[in-house]
């Protein structure tokens, strides 16, 4: 399943995909380079694309077979022709069986006297199998009204998430016991590694974006490119503010969204935008910071 | 006996069938300008009235009321005149119902671009075209009961049994549904509020689906599609089985709508297995059209009528298992709120709808004017293309349903969300977005083949307005015995009597407990009714058509607590006159937004979305920047709330806008701190007002669940 996903990831995204979309307008272009697709929605699309394939060859072969049977059918003599049809295949006398279907010739015993502008009816009876599916649903709607609010086996929908709160609790707990660091506010260090400042990045751009602007110029938060802060403007300032947010402002704490490798990447990038003077950012907002050399290892 | 000679009306049907066609094809184009916003919001070409909010009632109420309500008068009018020998009871008032029918139309067509609507889906119209509604709707009915009180055939045929229902319920449902309380003109508010307006409307949107597109449909496809196929009707005891158990249990079935929100579990749970069950009564309508095509399998390759009707039939099916299955808590749970509902009303709207109305018109327009249909060949490349369309318009939003729901629920191994920014999950289905206006846009090209081929059709023949017919005129004799349910189809009046019976008692087992038992909706003391400006931000809200995007119901799973905050409760909306829950979202859910951004961030974002949002499709609301609000209406908004139970202290509307003006006052302010300068009036002032309060009133636990 995972060797599909990325080989279809592969070919999905650009190559195979979007042509197959109908996507030749520029929007395509547009919606496709932020985000990419993912090979998620890649495996879907492609997985539709094929059951479409697969009904549209179906209705192809169908149309052949018949047009096959016709053709023979015509040169057929007349006597194998009705040799033909006294044999009903296994599917339809299964199906008559199932739906109780009276056979043609006998329908004059069972149509009804009545006749409206033309419409007569037949009295056959009902479907066994529509028959048992409708009991089967009512035994259902019964066992299901028991089971959560008589018995109350199953939980209602607070429990169900309480329940779902719990296992999640749980979880993030296991994890947090295996991601040890050896920092905290108050000294955490500045992460020049590429791979960490590409991760802070990414994250960056789809979420502190929204208020900072993808590059960093600021929108409704301020800018964070130039020396002026309104908290400080050293790598533990800037980590303690993604940490724990500034209250009564729409900056939220992030700690219980991100882990603290994940926190310090952040911080790491936002540091790292020192200076790269975006266009249209917006003017000094706060007080100067000024860099102590020392702070930085 | 001796044989009575009149005339069935057919000028009235073609009245209707004009109408059903005109605005088929302009509710589609419609939808077609809508389809085409979601991928390129530009395309609501920079008006307020063409923006997608605003048109979405309009697409919903054209192809609902206009076309599929005109064909429903068409198929009625023309097989009811001849499944009872008789005319219409009255000319005028077949005149009445239609030319009132389309100055409602008419009527929907001028407000609902202006922003007049009550947010209640599918009962957009305000409460003066409600009234007409309503006495155009019992016209209808009395000309209906009429004929059959005239009748000269003894028993009422399967399709006068559906008839007679939709004429019942549909007018139970839209005089329950609309109980509202005027404010102005074009203005009113809900008589219900939060939880229990959510229960009435769903009640209400729901059965409108049964009652307005199913039960006259298949009334229709028991005259026509038995007609065209030559054939005898499969099962008598089936129709009469799969009628009663329909009627009865569809009723039950609207709260299906509102799983995992603040309703009580009792009531979901009941929709839950009503719909359930409501597989094989719906199935039974199913069966019944299919089988009655036994022997006639081979005329269904060459004749495009039946072609329609089959497909119809067969989409029916699709819907109505699909309806159940999405009923079920762990489906829903995935597919609510998402385009995959999109995709399930269209496999109805278009299946089973439209083209059970094409095979009727096609059947029915060459034997009004005596002649052939123009092309049989072009009706063949109508049906291809239509299904085509269906297709092409379906399969991509269940893909855009599934994939967008998915990424919604996703946790990375640390246990955060996968896809924490919203837009991410919305830019990945944009390609979905294009192939469904595609698919749209096939199906509108074969409904206007459609339309060619039948004026044509008219044009080639000579249109009979006064068909003559003759019967003779019923015996006054009692008639005795027979089969229980043939005594019945002799009694109308008795046999509407138990109709109204079985379609009221789910509602009232349903509404009359969320109405009177307190504990369905515990009380939260910190919630507030709204402020003046945020009253008018609200009205704002509703008038632009936010709700058709964003909904306001964080449902109690993890995957929406740790996107939007705490979850819904019922007591957060007892002062919300209408409930705003919504039941798509195309944007994210709003319940919680307030505070969640400043001021500043909102008004960025409604001037221009994709400043604050790249990539986002929402479309800029310019005009809310220079429209202001109208303080005169403050008093009259407080009073009515006040009608209806909101405590606002008697005498306040005096000096509301005195509170209104403080508040506009602090939200200027602070967007002056950036240099924005703008009038207290302006409507975003009102809608930032409103925005910031939402979801606001109960404390949550810490400051990270409120984000």
């Amino acid at each position: 399943m995972e060797r599909i996903k990325s080989i279809l990831k592969n070919l999905s995204s650009k190559y195979l995909l979007l042509p197959l979309l109908l996507l030749t307008t520029p929007m395509a272009a547009q919606t496709e380079s932020p985000s990419g697709v993912s090979p998620t929605t890649a495996f879907y699309v492609v997985v539709v694309l094929l059951i479409i394939v697969a009904i549209l060859v179906m209705l192809l072969a169908v149309s052949l077979l018949s047009l096959l049977k016709a053709v023979v059918r015509t040169e057929m003599s007349t006597e194998k022709k009705a040799s033909l049809e006294k044999e009903p295949s296994w599917l339809s006398k299964t199906w008559d069986k199932w739906n109780a279907l009276k056979p043609m010739e006998e329908e004059q015993d069972i149509m009804l006297d009545h006749d409206y502008d033309g419409i007569k009816e037949l009295d056959n009876h009902l479907p066994p199998w529509w028959k048992a599916l409708f009991y089967l649903s009512v035994v259902y709607a019964v066992i299901y009204l028991m089971v959560f609010h008589v018995f109350k086996t199953s939980p209602l929908q607070e429990e169900e998430y309480e329940i779902e709160m719990a296992l999640a609790l749980a979880a993030k707990n296991d994890i947090e016991q295996t991601i040890v660091v050896d920092f905290d506010e108050s000294n955490v260090p500045f992460n020049d590694d590429a791979e960490a400042l590409a991760d802070g990045k990414k994250f960056f751009e789809a979420q502190c974006g929204m208020c900072h602007k993808a590059d960093g110029g600021g929108l409704a938060g301020p800018n964070l490119t130039d020396d002026y802060w309104r908290h400080g403007g050293s790598m533990t300032n800037i980590y303690n503010v993604i940490k724990n947010g500034v209250p009564s402002t729409a900056m939220i704490a992030w700690e219980s969204r991100l882990n603290p490798i994940r926190l310090q990447n952040v911080a790491s990038y936002v540091k790292s935008l020192r200076g790269t003077n975006p266009a249209g950012a917006l003017p000094p907002d706060g007080e100067l910071y000024v860099e102590e050399e020392n702070n930085q290892e | 006996m001796e044989l009575q000679q009149f005339k069935y009306d057919n000028k009235i049907v073609k009245y209707f069938v004009i109408a059903t066609v005109t605005f088929g094809l302009i509710g589609m184009l419609v939808g077609i300008l809508m389809a085409t916003q979601l991928f390129l919001p530009e395309a609501n070409l920079g008006l307020q009235f063409t923006t997608f909010g605003r048109i979405r009632p309009l697409h919903t109420n054209a192809v609902i009321f206009a076309f599929v309500g005109n064909a429903m008068f068409a198929g009625v009018y023309y097989s009811m005149q001849r499944l009872l020998k008789a005319r219409m009871f009255s000319d005028m008032l077949s005149w009445i119902h239609f030319w009132g029918w389309q100055l409602i139309i008419l009527a929907a067509v001028i407000t609902l671009p202006l922003g007049m609507n009550t947010s209640k889906e599918y009962a957009e119209l305000e409460w003066p075209i409600d009234i007409a509604i309503t006495i155009i709707w019992v016209v209808f009915g009395i000309n209906m009961i009429g004929t059959i009180l005239k009748r000269r055939e003894r028993h009422m045929y399967v399709a006068i049994w559906f008839y007679i229902a939709t004429f019942v319920t549909v007018a139970v449902l839209h005089v329950v549904n609309s109980f509202e309380i005027p404010v102005t003109m074009f203005k009113s508010y809900s008589w219900y509020a939060g939880v229990q307006d959510a229960l009435v409307q769903w009640w209400y949107g729901h059965n409108a689906v049964a009652f307005f597109l199913t039960t006259p449909f298949l009334g229709i496809m028991y005259y026509f599609l038995p007609k065209a196929a030559n054939r005898p009707v499969y099962s008598y005891k089936l129709s009469i089985i799969h009628f009663w158990s329909l009627i009865f249990i569809y009723i039950w079935a609207g709260p299906h709508h509102l799983l995992y929100t603040s309703l009580p579990n009792w009531a979901q749970s009941l929709g839950t297995v009503f719909s359930i069950m409501l597989i094989a009564p719906s199935w039974g309508g199913m069966l019944n059209g299919l089988l009655t095509l036994r022997g006639a399998w081979d005329r269904v390759r060459e004749d495009p009528v039946l072609k329609f009707m089959v497909v119809a039939v067969t989409a029916y099916g699709m819907a109505t298992l699909e309806g159940p299955l999405l009923s079920i808590k762990n489906v829903n749970a995935i597919a609510h709120f998402t385009d995959w509902i999109i995709a399930h009303v269209h496999v109805g709207g278009l299946g089973w709808n439209g083209f059970l109305i094409f095979g009727m018109l096609y059947w029915m327009i060459p034997r009004m004017w005596g002649t052939k249909l123009y092309s049989t060949k072009l009706a063949n490349v109508h049906f291809w293309i239509g299904t085509l369309g269906i297709l092409v318009y379906a399969l991509p939003l269940y893909t855009a349903g599934v994939v967008q729901s998915l990424m919604w629920k996703s946790f990375n191994a640390e246990g955060f969300l996968e896809y924490p920014n919203f837009l991410e999950t919305v830019t990945q289905i944009v390609p979905m977005y294009m192939m469904r206006a595609v698919g749209g846009v096939l199906y509108l090209a074969g409904a206007i083949m459609m339309a060619y081929n039948l004026v044509k059709t008219a044009k080639q023949g000579s249109f009979k307005a006064e068909e003559a017919a003759e019967a003779p005129a019923l015996e006054k004799k009692k008639i005795v015995g027979g089969h229980w349910h043939a005594v019945l189809e002799r009694k109308p009046l008795i046999f509407t009597v138990l109709t109204l019976v079985a379609i009221v008692i789910g509602g009232v087992v349903e509404m009359v407990p969320t109405f009177l038992i307190k504990s369905n909706i515990p009380t939260i003391a910190s919630v507030q009714p709204y402020t003046p400006l945020e009253l008018h931000g609200r009205d704002l809200y509703i008038k632009e058509g936010c709700n058709n995007c964003h909904t306001q119901m964080v449902r109690p799973f993890r995957s929406e607590t740790e996107r939007y905050g705490e979850y819904s409760k019922a007591g957060e909306f007892v002062y919300d006159h209408p409930f705003l829950w919504g039941s798509k979202r195309t944007g994210p859910d709003l319940h919680r937004v307030g505070g969640k951004y400043n001021n500043v961030w909102h008004f960025n974002h409604m001037l221009d979305p994709t400043s604050t949002s790249p990539g986002s499709i929402m479309p800029p609301y310019a005009w809310m920047f220079t429209q202001s609000i109208d303080l005169d209406e403050t008093a009259g908004k407080i009073k009515a709330l006040r009608t209806v139970g909101v405590p606002y202290a008697e005498g306040y509307e005096a000096t509301a806008n005195d509170d209104l003006m403080k508040q506009a006052k602090e939200i200027t302010a602070d967007l002056a701190a950036s240099d924005i300068e703008i009038s207290e009036q302006a409507e975003i002032v009102a809608l930032i007002a409103y925005l910031q309060r939402l979801g606001t009133d109960i404390k949550v636990k810490s400051n990270d669940q409120k984000p």
